[in-house]
C-alpha cells in the first residue's frame, strides 16, 4: 500500500501544501492546452466525419438535392443484397489471405535478415522500395506483368512448359493475383517491424533455451514468438486492417471483377456513392465497414495478447 | 510584472495577427474564386473542365483556340483537366460543394444523369437562338436533352461499328471488300479465321474493366431490334429479341471463336492492335490505337458498316456521344455559353474530333479528311446510329449490364436466366430513384 507523504524534494524548493492544488490546476490547463490541438484534428478529420456518416447513412441523399430522412431502411437494403455479402466474403478472403502468406513470408525474411549476411543493408532497402511506390503505379506494373499473353510471367511459365493462366480474368485466380501483389507492396514495412521485434528478443533467453538442449526450430517457436508477441499483435492487426480497406487494387487490376469477383465491401461503397449516387446507401455500408474493422481490431487483440498472458 | 505584460500582449498580438492574415487570405481566396466580373475594367475568367484530354489538344488550347476566344470575348478561360475514370466524381463533388466549372465536358450516360439533379443549366433560351443549330445531326444534337429540355452540346460521336484487321483477314484469304453485313457472315467470318490463321480466338467483344462488354451488348441488342425499356418503362432486356442478340454473342464463346479470358486493361494495345484479335466492335479509337501502339499496323485496321441483325433489314449500332453543358450556378451563363458555342463551332470542333479520336457530330462536316486513317465507312457508320437511353440512373444500369456480360461469356446461366435477373436488377434501381 502507497502512503503519501508532504516529504520536501532533495533538491530544489519546498513547495507549500497550499500551493499544489493551484500547481496542479495551472499542469492540467497546460495539458489540456498542449493536447487540444490533436483533439481539434481528430475530431475534425475522424470523429464529425464518422458522426456526419452515421447521420448520412439514415438518409436518401445524393449530394445535390437535400437528404431525406429513411431510417434504416439504406440497411435494410444493402443487407437484403446478395451483393453485399459477396464483397464482405471477398474482403474476407483477401485480408485473411493476404495475412496468411505475408506473415509467413515476411516472417521468413526478417528471420534472414537478422543474421548476418552480406549486404544485408541493400537487400532491406530493396525490400522495402515497393512500399514507397503508390498502389496505382504497383498495381499498373503487375497489370503488365501479369499479362496472359506479353506478361513476362506467362512467357516463363510456358517456357517450363505450363499452360497459360489468366490471372486477372479467371475467377479463381484474380484475387489470389491480387493478394500476391499486395504482399509485394506490402512485405518491406511489415519485415522492418518483424526484425525490429527479433532484435530485441533477449540473448540470454535464446542461450538459456540452447543450454536446456532446444533445437533451431523449438527456440524460434517456444522463445522467439512468444518475445515478440507485442509485435506479432501490432503486425497482425495493422495488416489486417488494412486488408479489410482494399479498394485501389482491384480498382486498377480488375474493376472488381472477373463476375464481382475481386469487389470488396470498400469498393461497394465508392460504387454505392459515384455510380449509383445513393451517399446514403454509402454511407451505411460505410458505417458497416467501421463496425466490422473495430469488432475485428478488438477481436484480434483480445485473442492474440490474451493466448500468451 | 512587465514581463507578465509583455508576454500576454504578445500572445494577444500572435492571435491577432493569426486571425487578420487567415481571414486575408480566406477573403482573399473568396474574392479570387468568382468567376463573375464585379467592375468594368476586372479581368473576366471562366473555367472549362475537360475529361481525357492529351497534350496536343491542351497545346492547341494554350496556343491557339483559347487566344483566340480571349480575342473575342476579351474573357481568359481557366482549363482544368482529369482523365475520363474519375469525371463523373469529379462532376458530382463539383455540382455539391458549388465548383462545377462554368463549361464541363460529360459523357454519353452522364448528361441525364446530373441533368435530373438540377447540376446543369437549361440551354433551351440559347438554342433556339442559335444559327448553328441545324448544323448538327439532328439525332446528336437530341442526346444533350434530358425531360424535354436541352442540357448539353454534342462536340464528338465515338460511333461504333465492326473493326477488322485486313492484314490478318487476308491470311484467311478473305478480302477487305468482303466484309460481313450481318450476324450470320460476321459468325462464318470468325470461324473461317480461326480455322485458316493462327488466332485461337479471332473475334474480341470488348471486354475490359469498365463497360466494354455492355457497348457490345447494346449493338447487337439494337442490331436485333430490341431496346432497354419497354413502352410502360420496364426493363426488356429478357425480350425475344435481347435474349437473340446474348446468346448470339454467346456462340462465340462457347464455339472458341472468343476468350473470356482476353480482357483489354484500358492503357496499351488493345487485343485488335496486338494481332490477338481480326475482328472486334469499337470505334475510331481502335484507329488511334494502333497509331500509338503498333503504327505499322495502322493502315490495316478498317471498319465495315454496322451488321444487321438476325431478321435482316436495316445495320444498326450506337454511338458515344461527348457533350459540353454549363453549370447550372455558373455566375456568367452568357460567356459560358459564348465559349461553349466557340468550342463547338466547325473549324474548332474538327480539331477536338482529331485529338479526342471521334467523328464529327456535325452535319456540316462530311469530310473525314481532317481525321488520320479514317475510312469513308467508318463515318457511314453514323448514320445507323442511335444512343443510349436518357436514363438518370444509366451509369449504374450499364455497370449491372457489364457484370451480367461477364457472367452471360463465362457460361454462368442461360441467356434467359441473366437478362431475367438484370431486367430484375434495373426495374429495382429504377424504382427506387
Amino acid at each position: 500500500m502507497v502512503t503519501r507523504t508532504e516529504t520536501p524534494p532533495a533538491t530544489g524548493r519546498w513547495i507549500k501544501p497550499s500551493r499544489r492544488p493551484r500547481m496542479l490546476r495551472a499542469q492540467r490547463r497546460a495539458a489540456v492546452g498542449l493536447a487540444s490541438p490533436a483533439f481539434i484534428v481528430i475530431g475534425i478529420v475522424a470523429v464529425i466525419p464518422l458522426l456526419a456518416a452515421i447521420a448520412l447513412s439514415l438518409t436518401d441523399y445524393n449530394m445535390i438535392n437535400p437528404p431525406r430522412w429513411v431510417g434504416l431502411r439504406n440497411y435494410v437494403a444493402i443487407l437484403t443484397t446478395g451483393l453485399f455479402w459477396t464483397t464482405v466474403q471477398n474482403t474476407l478472403a483477401f485480408a485473411v489471405g493476404q495475412i496468411a502468406i505475408g506473415l509467413v513470408m515476411a516472417m521468413g525474411v526478417s528471420v534472414l535478415f537478422n543474421r548476418r549476411i552480406h549486404g544485408g543493408a541493400g537487400f532491406r532497402t530493396l525490400i522495402y522500395l515497393p512500399q514507397a511506390a503508390s498502389y496505382v503505379a504497383v498495381a499498373l506494373v503487375w497489370n503488365l506483368l501479369l499479362d496472359p499473353f506479353a506478361g513476362p510471367l506467362d512467357k516463363m511459365i510456358r517456357a517450363l512448359g505450363g499452360s497459360r493462366i489468366y490471372f486477372l480474368s479467371d475467377s479463381s485466380t484474380a484475387m489470389l493475383s491480387i493478394i500476391a501483389m499486395s504482399i509485394w507492396h506490402n512485405l518491406g514495412y511489415f519485415v522492418l517491424l518483424l526484425l525490429a521485434g527479433l532484435q530485441s528478443v533477449p540473448l540470454e533467453l535464446i542461450e538459456a533455451a540452447k543450454v536446456d538442449g532446444a533445437g533451431s526450430f523449438r527456440r524460434f517457436i517456444h522463445v522467439t514468438i512468444p518475445s515478440m508477441r507485442e509485435v506479432l499483435v501490432f503486425v497482425v492487426v495493422t495488416w489486417f486492417l488494412w486488408g479489410l480497406q482494399m479498394f485501389t487494387q482491384a480498382y486498377v487490376m480488375t474493376g472488381g471483377g472477373p463476375v464481382n469477383a475481386t469487389r470488396t465491401v470498400v469498393y461497394l461503397m465508392y460504387d454505392e456513392a459515384f455510380t449509383s449516387l445513393h451517399i446514403g446507401s454509402a454511407s451505411a455500408v460505410a458505417v458497416m465497414l467501421f463496425a466490422l474493422v473495430v469488432g475485428s481490431s478488438l477481436a484480434l487483440r483480445v485473442i492474440l495478447r490474451g493466448r500468451g498472458d | 510584472m512587465t514581463l507578465s505584460t509583455s508576454a500576454a500582449f504578445t500572445r494577444r498580438t500572435l492571435l491577432g495577427t493569426s486571425l487578420g492574415v487567415a481571414s486575408a487570405g480566406v477573403l482573399a481566396a473568396c474574392g479570387a474564386s468568382g468567376s463573375s466580373p464585379k467592375g468594368g475594367s476586372a479581368p473576366r475568367t471562366i473555367s472549362l473542365q475537360l475529361f481525357g484530354a492529351n497534350s496536343d489538344l491542351i497545346d492547341w488550347l494554350d496556343k491557339t483556340a483559347l487566344p483566340a476566344f480571349k480575342a473575342q470575348s476579351g474573357a481568359s478561360v481557366e482549363v482544368r483537366q482529369t482523365d475520363w475514370g474519375s469525371s463523373f466524381q469529379k462532376m458530382l463533388t463539383g455540382a455539391a460543394s458549388g465548383t462545377l466549372a462554368d463549361v464541363t465536358m460529360m459523357g454519353q450516360v452522364q448528361t441525364a444523369a446530373l441533368a435530373a439533379k438540377g447540376a446543369f443549366l437549361s440551354l433551351d433560351d440559347y438554342v433556339k437562338s442559335w444559327a448553328d443549330t441545324t448544323s448538327f445531326y439532328p439525332a446528336m444534337l437530341k442526346n444533350g436533352q434530358y425531360n424535354g429540355h436541352q442540357y448539353a452540346i454534342p462536340f464528338i460521336a465515338d460511333t461504333r461499328t465492326a473493326y477488322y484487321r485486313a492484314d490478318l483477314l487476308k491470311q484467311a484469304g478473305v478480302s477487305s471488300s468482303e466484309l460481313p453485313k450481318d450476324w450470320t457472315g460476321y459468325l462464318a467470318l470468325a470461324q473461317e479465321l480461326k480455322s485458316k490463321t493462327s488466332l485461337a480466338a479471332p473475334a474480341f467483344w470488348g471486354a475490359d474493366n469498365s463497360v466494354g462488354l455492355m457497348q457490345a451488348f447494346s449493338q447487337l441488342l439494337y442490331q436485333a431490334g430490341g431496346s432497354y425499356f419497354g413502352p410502360a418503362g420496364k426493363a426488356s432486356l429478357a425480350s425475344d429479341q435481347g435474349i437473340t442478340a446474348l446468346n448470339y454473342m454467346m456462340s462465340f464463346f462457347q464455339q472458341g471463336l472468343a476468350n473470356p479470358g482476353i480482357i483489354y486493361n484500358g492503357s496499351g494495345a488493345t487485343p485488335l492492335t496486338t494481332g490477338q484479335a481480326a475482328m472486334t466492335f469499337t470505334g475510331y479509337s481502335a484507329v488511334q490505337n494502333a497509331l500509338q501502339f503498333n503504327k505499322p499496323k495502322a493502315a490495316d485496321i478498317i471498319a465495315g458498316l454496322p451488321l444487321s441483325g438476325p431478321s435482316g433489314g436495316q445495320p444498326a449500332t450506337i454511338a458515344w456521344i461527348n457533350k459540353f453543358g454549363i453549370s447550372a450556378k455558373t455566375k456568367n451563363p452568357d460567356l459560358a455559353w459564348q465559349l461553349l458555342t466557340f468550342l463547338v463551332s466547325k473549324d474548332n470542333i474538327k480539331k477536338l474530333d482529331q485529338y479526342l479520336g471521334g467523328l464529327s457530330v456535325r452535319a456540316d462536316l462530311n469530310s473525314t479528311d481532317y481525321l488520320p486513317n479514317v475510312t469513308s465507312t467508318m463515318a457511314a457508320a453514323s448514320k445507323y446510329a442511335g444512343a443510349l437511353p436518357q436514363n438518370p440512373n444509366m451509369i449504374d444500369i450499364q455497370q449491372k449490364v457489364n457484370i451480367s456480360m461477364q457472367q452471360a461469356i463465362r457460361g454462368q446461366g442461360t441467356a434467359k436466366q441473366i437478362l431475367s435477373a438484370l431486367d430484375s436488377t434495373i426495374d429495382t434501381i429504377n424504382q427506387a430513384s
